[in-house]
């Protein structure tokens, strides 16, 4: 029954994976590879049409209608924003306060638009703005203004005015919208597009394609200097519609089922064990294939924001737990860096309101410059290694839950923990020092003060006083596992508490909002987590006891 | 025993034990700077904590901490060398930090476009005195977390028993005028009020005092003038002329010497010497629609909607040697300085722009005058005709006949005196801060002056018969070099207002030294010249005016040893894990 449910499951997230790809001709392939000016970067219609699908309705498939249905009958026509119900309001104090059903999720742009509270609201904030003042802190304005940027984005795509698909004349760089009609460049243009879009509507796919195809051309013959290689729109339209961080945690996943699982099954124990190392190995491919691809679709390293960190420091805790393996042998280090990878890349996956998935193009602060991206990778890369102690010091906290009299394992586990700590405090030093080599190039200043720098240093300090004391046999085996939880407090802070709770300092290209409540329950319910057991382990009478 | 305690106090400061307590003691007080910050700003932090002596001394007790532990092992074994080199490593990056903080040096530039500079502006605060010709003394002050109070003043003793003192300090100042009817001249002033269902708006007028006699209230220009004579009272009520020099207004011109009005019309490009004062001056441009195109100021229009003039002041200074201002007014913005961005060369001119829009425009005005019998009087005109005159009385609410509008006289005072004062301003976000500001008195044997000091300004005072002047800023440092600014310009990311790049191109110029230097200087593109560092910090750009870039200029002559103790650490570390086995030892 046990080994069903595993194999079902394993199954199940193959599937989900979407690893077989149905070979079914697909209709939208043309319009996908459209170039789109959007927030500074040339990129294809095809992510242009994801984003703006999920941020206006919240999701990627709307009752039953995929993302390119969605945003095709959207540029049809400007009924769309009369008349379809799409523009998601989910905030239940929010909806009652704009007296919207309870029950429903989406509503007309139309309706939100003309309804007198949110009018009122969005007024006051205009005013507040103007006046140079600060919001109250109050959900009504933070709502208020996500539901204008929604509101603002459908507009401007029923009206094209948001559609900036048309090159620029020679000598400029901005793109021209497929909404100025009135500029007789564009009209011709328009009227293809509006041919396109009418045998798109009527399930005309080859006439849709080929005059797809033929308005492409014709934006292209526009300048064709400045227009995007159709490979490089392709490329990106593969990154999209690939997801190869999807793939590369359902395959951590499913190693982590198969390594569980694996003497249990005592007859196929080794084989089995074999295949949930080779989905490993498998999954590290794809990691690594997809964040190349993110690097070059960019154009740099995937550096600038918090989603990209969030991928890095997963990819980078396989790395090491790989490393170890391949020295150490031993499947603790694949169980803990698969976990906290498949928690970081499903986070990563899933809160795209938290961790922004787009490409943006870099703040000035960070453009071009070797020593940044060697010091933010160092220094990510040091996260990882602390991020697997941390996983490793929680099968430690299990296992000393198990037998609190300490065991073999846990022997090996703490050592684990130990290095994994030590090679954190190499990177994070030598991150954090390469840190000051590019402030003092770019900024002339080695040291400033600044509060990821300090975050950064408090971290290290952390691990330094971690090793300290364990040289000293004030942290015993039991000290150590405890200490790779609390330690990577400091690592939690540097990372997500600079740039979303402290919210100041040098560092504020990487800021964002959102997410600090869960955080801090998750980071007190695993702190709870640590002092059950460590009770346990003190009834027992081995937290006194001293070091093996 | 006494070889004893020497002992012990070695084998203490050597512990691993107080190690983890130092290392655990600076983790807690960084953290807690960081929400200092947060909560604050940088500056606070610093001063509390990163720039105290208490974190100094931390750091040092770390140091001692981590020479010690060396030295305790010493006869030192080999495999003891990644040990040694990580902690010598830190040895030398904490006294190359402490050089960085004795003799580095943090400051900024300002400077706009066109402009040359040569000081750095540091982040201290200052006052600078100079009495009766003497030398300019500083006094260093910081306010900001020991603000002075009555009782415990702030006090500086001046050669002859005169004395300024510092009473009070507001960090964010915002100015406020204290009118009272306790002048001791002739100064008629009045409170026009405003009133309609939809907004009130009211302010202060003064007959007397060039750029405080018009005000723009709601939709009205208002106007508040002197008449000498019969005859111009009847001009007033019963119009049908022009007012004021002309079509195109004058320009009224304050200087330290005597006052003296220009009228615009038939004047410009012609050098005028004023007559009694030693003052030539040039209008060399009227720009009825003055506005900002790229970097410069152009002409939109002929219709007066922002009039301005251009204009030179020339004289001859006690030396005999010829000296130039040229200064811009705007006739809408009076309060705006005149000489921004432009050449100092010491006049002390004030200027102001009276400019009436003339009668074929449609603007909507409201009138008064003082009569010689102290009676107000007003007149409502619509740039046309006369819609109605009257008396204007004290408290009356008068209807204007446009919409619900009605005015109101509030208060009227003849022997009106401006006080300016300041009070404490809230913090408003994403702009730059109200300046601070400080209450002086100086006192001399004699009289004794109290008055506010906004930062950045500076007030001559005349005690006892003597010439004080002092003034508030921030203290600088002058290079050996200057540095030019030609021109700035900010890249945006394509379609978007996104600011992508920021670049300053300069010269250098160096007296001495040969050199005439062209470069740039933007993000990640610093320009390094006599041990300084410049890099691209920010800019400030005001409509009418050159942009201003401001420059990071830092001095940090601890950076080698710096980089040579952060390459020892990394070495040192990389030697002791991977090149030793350094495996967890129970004990030491």
């Amino acid at each position: 029954m046990r080994n069903f449910i595993i194999v079902s499951l394993v199954a199940w997230l193959l599937c989900s994976g979407n690893f077989v790809h149905a070979a079914s001709e697909n209709i939208y392939e043309n319009i996908s590879v459209l170039t789109i000016q959007d927030e500074g970067r040339l990129k294809p219609l095809d992510t242009f049409a994801r984003e703006n699908v999920l941020l206006i309705t919240g999701k990627s498939l709307l009752s039953g209608r995929s993302y390119w249905e969605l945003f095709l009958s959207w540029l049809g026509s400007a009924n769309a924003f009369e008349k379809d119900n799409v523009v998601r309001v989910t905030h239940i104090e929010y909806k009652k306060l704009l007296g919207l059903p309870d029950n429903q999720q989406h509503f007309t742009g139309r309706s939100l638009l003309d309804n007198p509270k949110f009018k009122e609201l969005y007024e006051e904030i205009r005013r507040l703005r103007l006046a140079n003042q600060e919001l109250p802190q109050d959900f009504k304005y933070h709502e208020t203004e996500q539901l204008a940027v929604k509101l603002e984005h459908l507009y401007g795509i029923t009206t094209r005015t948001a559609i900036t698909v048309v090159p620029p004349v020679p000598g400029e760089n901005v793109w021209r919208s497929l909404g100025d009609i009135e500029n007789p460049e564009i009209l011709p243009i328009h009227e293809k597009f509006k041919v396109m879009i009418s045998a798109y509507e009527k399930g005309d796919s080859p006439n849709f394609s080929s005059f797809t195809k033929d308005l492409h051309s014709s934006l292209v013959s526009m300048n064709s200097s400045v227009y995007p290689s159709l490979n490089s729109m392709k490329q990106e339209v593969f990154y999209n519609t690939f997801k190869p961080f999807k793939k590369s945690w359902i395959l951590y996943l499913i190693t982590l089922l198969v390594v569980w699982t694996a003497p249990v099954l005592k007859k196929n124990g080794k084989w089995l064990f074999a295949l949930g190392i080779l989905s490993y190995v498998a999954g590290f491919v794809i990691h690594t294939y997809g964040f190349i691809l993110r690097c070059i679709i960019a154009g740099r390293a995937p550096v600038a924001n918090m989603y990209e960190s969030v991928i890095w420091v997963a990819w980078g805790a396989v790395l090491l737990s790989l490393i170890f393996f391949a020295i150490y042998k031993n499947r603790a280090l694949i169980t803990s860096a698969s976990v906290m990878s498949v928690i970081a890349l499903i986070l990563a996956d899933n809160l795209p309101s938290v961790l922004n998935p787009s490409i943006m193009p870099l703040a000035p602060v960070l453009r071009s410059n070797f020593w940044l991206t060697t010091h933010v990778l160092t220094i990510t890369l040091s996260y990882a290694a602390f991020m697997l102690s941390l996983g490793i010091g929680h099968l430690a906290l299990i296992a000393w839950w198990r037998s609190p009299q300490g065991s073999k394992i846990i022997e090996e586990l703490t050592q684990f923990i130990y290095k994994g700590m030590q090679v954190g405090v190499l990177l994070l030093a030598a991150g954090t020092i390469l840190g000051g080599v590019w402030a003092d190039y770019s900024w002339g200043r080695f040291w400033g003060w600044d509060p990821k720098e300090v975050w950064a240093l408090i971290a290290l300090l952390g691990y330094l006083a971690i090793l300290h004391g364990r040289h000293i046999g004030w942290l015993t085996n039991f000290g150590l596992a405890v200490s790779s939880v609390v330690g990577f407090l400091g690592v939690l802070m540097a990372w997500y508490g600079v740039n979303y709770v402290l919210g100041v300092g040098l560092h504020s290209y990487g800021f964002g909002g959102g997410g600090t409540a869960h955080v801090a329950l998750f980071t007190a319910l695993d702190l709870l987590f640590v002092g059950i057991v460590a009770l346990r382990v003190k009834r027992s009478g081995k937290l006194n006891t001293s070091v093996n | 025993m006494q070889q004893n305690f020497w002992q012990k106090l070695f084998d203490f400061l050597a512990s691993i034990k107080l190690a983890v307590i130092v290392i655990l003691g600076l983790a807690v007080i960084l953290a807690i700077a960081t929400f200092i910050e947060a909560q604050y700003d940088s500056k606070t932090a610093r001063y509390l904590v990163y720039g105290s002596p208490f974190f100094i001394a931390i750091l040092g007790l770390l140091g001692v901490n981590v020479t010690f532990s060396a030295l305790k092992r010493f006869p030192w074994k080999k495999d003891q060398l990644g040990f040694l080199m990580t902690h010598a490593g830190i040895v030398v990056i904490l006294t190359g930090s402490f050089i960085s903080h004795i003799w580095g040096i943090d400051g900024s530039m300002a400077i706009a476009e066109g402009d040359a500079s040569n000081l750095v502006i540091m982040d201290r605060q200052m006052l600078f005195v100079e009495f009766d010709g003497g030398a300019i003394e500083t006094f260093p002050v910081e306010f900001r977390w020991s603000p002075p109070k009555p009782g415990h003043e702030f006090t500086k003793v001046l050669p002859d028993n005169f004395r300024i003192a510092v009473d009070s300090y507001l960090h964010r100042a915002a100015a406020h005028e204290n009118i009272t009817n306790t002048g001791d001249t002739e100064n008629p002033a009045i409170k026009v009020a405003l009133l309609s269902s939809k907004a009130n708006a009211d302010g202060w007028l003064f007959a007397d005092e060039a750029g405080r006699n018009l005000l723009s209230l709601g939709p009205l220009r208002v106007r508040f003038e002197r008449a000498a004579n019969l005859q111009q009272l009847n001009r007033f009520l019963h119009p049908g002329e022009t007012v004021g020099g002309g079509e195109l207004g004058q320009l009224h011109l304050k200087f330290p010497e005597g006052e003296r009005k220009i009228d615009v019309s038939g004047n410009i490009d012609l050098p005028i010497k004023l007559p009694d004062l030693p003052y030539t001056v040039t209008i060399t441009r009227y720009l009825p629609y003055a506005a900002v195109d790229g970097k410069k100021l152009v002409n939109k229009s002929k219709e007066p909607v922002n009039p301005c003039v251009e204009l030179t002041v020339k004289w001859r200074n006690k030396q005999g040697n010829e000296e130039e201002e040229k200064h811009i007014v705007f006739a809408r913005f009076p309060e705006f300085p005149t000489l921004f961005g432009k050449q100092n060369a010491g006049s002390n001119l004030k200027v102001y722009y009276e400019f009436i829009p003339p009668a074929a425009s449609n603007g909507k005005q409201l009138l008064f005058i003082i009569d010689f019998k102290n009676q107000l009087h007003y007149r409502l005109w619509d740039g046309k005709k006369k819609i109605q005159t009257g008396e204007a009385k004290l408290g009356n609410e008068v209807e204007t006949g446009w919409m619900d509008l009605k005015f109101s006289i509030k208060e009227f005072y003849q022997k009106a005196k401006s006080k300016l004062e300041y009070l404490p301003a809230p913090k408003r976000k994403g702009m730059t801060e109200q300046p601070p500001a400080i209450h002086l008195i100086a006192e001399g044997e004699k009289e004794k002056i109290g008055f506010w000091l906004l930062h950045g300004e500076s007030q001559t005072l005349n005690l006892d018969g003597k010439k004080v002047s002092i003034a508030y800023g921030n203290a600088t440092i002058p290079l050996p070099f200057t540095i030019q600014l030609e021109k700035f310009t900010v890249g945006r990311d394509p379609g978007t207002n996104n600011p992508a790049s920021f670049t300053s191109n300069v010269i250098l110029d160096q007296s001495g030294v040969f050199l005439h230097k062209k470069t740039s200087i933007y993000m990640n593109n610093p320009l390094k010249w006599g041990g300084y560092t410049f890099y691209q910090s920010s800019y400030q750009e005001i409509p009418g005016q050159p942009t201003v870039s401001i420059l990071s200029v830092g001095k940090d002559p601890g950076r080698s040893v710096k980089y040579a103790g952060s390459i020892l650490l990394i070495a040192g570390i990389i030697i002791m894990y991977f090149f030793k086995k350094f495996l967890p030892k129970t004990n030491v």
